[in-house]
């Protein structure tokens, strides 16, 4: 069975596509991606971009700049950079993209951590199984 | 027989769950003012609602994909965003009018304002949204919204007069005394009240979270297909009994009071306590729709983790979207404004907000890549590019309609 | 956001701004006429559902509410006449026309809610009739006057 759609375009079957880990946990779409030339000239996708910022940019303008500005003050102080999922990582591409590996393996958004933390994780029943 | 009771359950929630405080206040005023001259439309919006959730559903088992995720993919992030806000506003305009639908049928049993309910419901509906199984939600809620089903005995015990209804059915245009701005600007909202965008984040978000697969098509089908059909014959019998009741009389409805009266005359104390039943859970049961579709509608454009399958603490960005929408629903109706002139806004916004939802829809269920053999066939593409031109022809003239005719009074 | 957005968002606030300006503008005789029309009206659409009401057995906290809804409604149809400019002479005689159908509808669904508060049902009935002729007469208005 094939795994990815050949020819792989990026922007019909990559980009603004939702990304989802080993066991169906959803992780984040492609909001864009990192490219790279192979010796012979050849582009080739290295890695998936994902968040809010990595949106802002490939939108530019006053919407793109709007939206990095909410993500960057929503992520706080650190400024990190985009969530990056090497490539070698996605394990088939479907009506999503499905990863080989498990989203713990991943860095946890920063906003969805903090809204875990402060605000979400302390209602009573946060933790209970899911129904 | 374990799959047939499924399937009559899935029914019975299906019609339950299509009158919400929209098609309540729509169906009533309409009916008021213009007999059954405008029941056209509302056989237009049920045949369209069907025509799309088939396909939202469809996709929806198929792919595992929702609603918004193919907004994005297919009109971009950028038309993706801007619609993402208008159905985000739209959303939270019908969440607020839901929650003051609770509290204002709340009222009608206590006699307490419902202003002070309408904290209360707010926070009793996100307590059942956080707490309680995604299907026990629907069911419950969704089978006492049968009780509305009392507009339809509530009609024969009227006595109305069948002829001048068949009369009033079969001819286009307004009576004497209104006019065609009026005439379209109802329309437009009876409309929007049948194919309310939330309708369909929810179904196939829905879809997703029952984690519906080839197999569950038949029955999601058999749902809308026979559920929708005949929840609407519920929208019509409301407009019926008002236009019973307030047509010759010339009294126009704008309360939720009026809009149970007729049941009140034809059935007395027991129909009127089953009616304001019907209210409660038709309006309880949207608003718990509508909140997570508030959720669903943002989650779903940025790739969050979403739904009622996992631990809340797993998706606390979906689930801090539910509660602010909460929040604000109740700060909106906190100041003091009419719940039912938040139903008519909502409902002459969704006309709006309709285009961009329902385009989508239609480009994928076309798609091979996510549909494989079950992409649409000849009668669902034929049905879905009437209905999109229809859907355009509405959102097009809701606005200038609103204006013209001052919300259509 | 997009120029998309930009305009819905544009249109959305017209939407929403227009009725508070064009109720800023009700001195043309027309305009008076139309401003005079609607509260009887709504005040006649009010006194009618509440004569319905009343003559029928029902909870009696709907009653109240009802009733309670449909003394807002007359409330505020005076309330709005009385605060109109008046531009002229015609306007003069709609309004000496319609303020005493309005006061007696006011008083009709006053009188509703008071016999509503005591528990004889009788009492509640008989105020099925004058609310109806109140009502009757405001909605005889409102066609004359369309």
């Amino acid at each position: 069975m094939r795994t990815h759609p050949d020819p792989l375009r990026v922007d019909f079957h990559l980009l603004d596509r939702q990304i989802v880990d080993l066991h169906g946990a959803l992780v984040g779409k492609v909001d864009d991606v990192e490219l790279d030339l192979t010796p012979d000239g050849v582009p080739h996708v290295t890695a998936l971009l994902v968040g809010q910022r990595a949106l802002g940019h490939r939108l530019g303008g006053a919407l793109g700049r709007w939206l990095t500005s909410v993500a960057e003050r929503l992520h706080g102080p650190e400024r990190r950079p985009p969530l990056r999922i090497a490539f070698s990582h996605v394990a088939r591409i479907g009506s999503a993209v499905h990863l080989s590996v498990p989203a713990e393996l991943l860095d946890t958004p920063p906003l969805e951590n903090w809204l875990r933390t402060h605000l979400i994780g302390r209602i009573p029943g946060a933790r209970h199984e899911g129904r | 027989m374990k799959r047939l009771l499924g399937v009559t359950l899935g029914i019975l929630t299906a019609i339950g769950g299509f009158v919400d405080i929209g098609d309540l206040v729509a169906n009533s005023e309409t009916g008021a003012r213009f007999g059954m001259r405008l029941a056209w439309v509302v056989v237009l919006g049920v045949v369209g609602i069907c025509v799309y959730a088939e396909m939202a559903g469809r996709v929806a088992a198929v792919s595992g994909r929702p609603v918004f995720d193919l907004v994005r993919e297919r009109l971009g992030p950028r038309v993706g965003l801007a619609n993402l806000l208008g159905s985000y506003l739209v959303t939270m305009l019908t969440l607020a009018a839901e929650v003051g639908g609770v509290a204002l049928a709340v009222e009608l049993v206590t006699g307490v304002h419902y202003l002070l309910w309408v904290p209360v419901a707010a926070f009793v509906i996100w307590v059942v949204l956080w707490r309680v199984r995604f299907e026990t939600m629907e069911r419950v809620f969704g089978l006492a919204g049968l009780a509305l089903v009392v507009f339809v005995v509530a009609l024969v015990g009227l006595g109305p007069s069948w002829g001048d209804f068949a009369t009033q059915a079969t001819t286009l245009g307004p009576p004497g005394e209104e006019d065609w701005g009026t005439y379209g600007f109802f329309a437009v909202a009876l409309f929007a009240a049948a194919m309310t965008p939330y309708e369909v984040f929810f179904f196939s978000s829905g879809g997703v979270e029952e984690r519906w697969t080839r197999k569950d098509l038949i029955t999601e089908r058999v749902n809308v297909f026979v559920g929708f059909p005949l929840g609407g014959l519920l929208s019509l019998a409301i407009m019926a009994c008002a236009a019973t009741v307030y047509l010759p009389e010339g009294v126009r409805v704008d309360t939720l009071g009026q809009v149970a009266l007729p049941v009140a005359l034809s059935l007395g104390k027991l129909g009127l306590a089953v009616v304001i039943l019907g209210f409660f859970a038709a309006t309880f049961g949207a608003a718990l729709e509508t909140g997570l579709s508030a959720g669903y509608t943002i989650a779903q454009y940025f790739g969050w983790q979403w739904g009622k399958r996992v631990r809340p603490r797993q998706a606390a960005r979906f689930h801090t979207v539910v509660l602010v929408g909460f929040l604000v629903a109740v700060a909106l109706l906190l100041t003091t404004v009419d719940p039912i002139a938040v139903t008519e806004y909502s409902l002459v916004f969704s006309a709006l907000a309709l285009p961009l939802t329902y385009l989508p829809i239609l480009v994928v269920a076309n798609d091979r890549d996510y549909l494989g053999d079950r992409v649409n066939g000849r009668a669902a593409n034929v049905l879905g590019v009437f209905y999109l031109v229809v859907i355009l022809l509405a959102a097009l003239a809701a606005i200038p309609l609103m204006l013209l005719t001052g919300m259509g009074s | 956001m997009g120029s998309s957005g930009r305009w819905v968002a544009g249109i959305a606030c017209l939407a929403l701004l227009a009725p508070v300006v064009a109720g800023l503008f009700p001195t043309s005789v027309d305009g008076y006429r139309d401003a005079v029309v609607t509260a009887a009206r709504d005040a006649a659409s009010a006194t009618s559902t509440a004569a319905a009401l009343v003559a029928s057995p029902t909870l009696p906290t709907y009653t109240d509410v009802v009733l309670a809804d449909a003394r807002e409604a007359v409330g505020t149809a005076l309330a709005e006449v009385a605060e109109l400019d008046v531009p002229d002479g015609t306007a003069r005689g709609l309004r000496d026309e319609v303020l005493p159908l309005l006061t007696q509808a006011v008083a009709a669904v006053g009188d509703a809610t008071a016999a509503a508060g005591g528990d004889d049902l009788a009492t509640l009935r008989d105020q099925a009739p004058p609310l109806a002729q109140v009502g009757g007469r405001l909605r005889g208005f409102v066609e004359g006057h369309r």
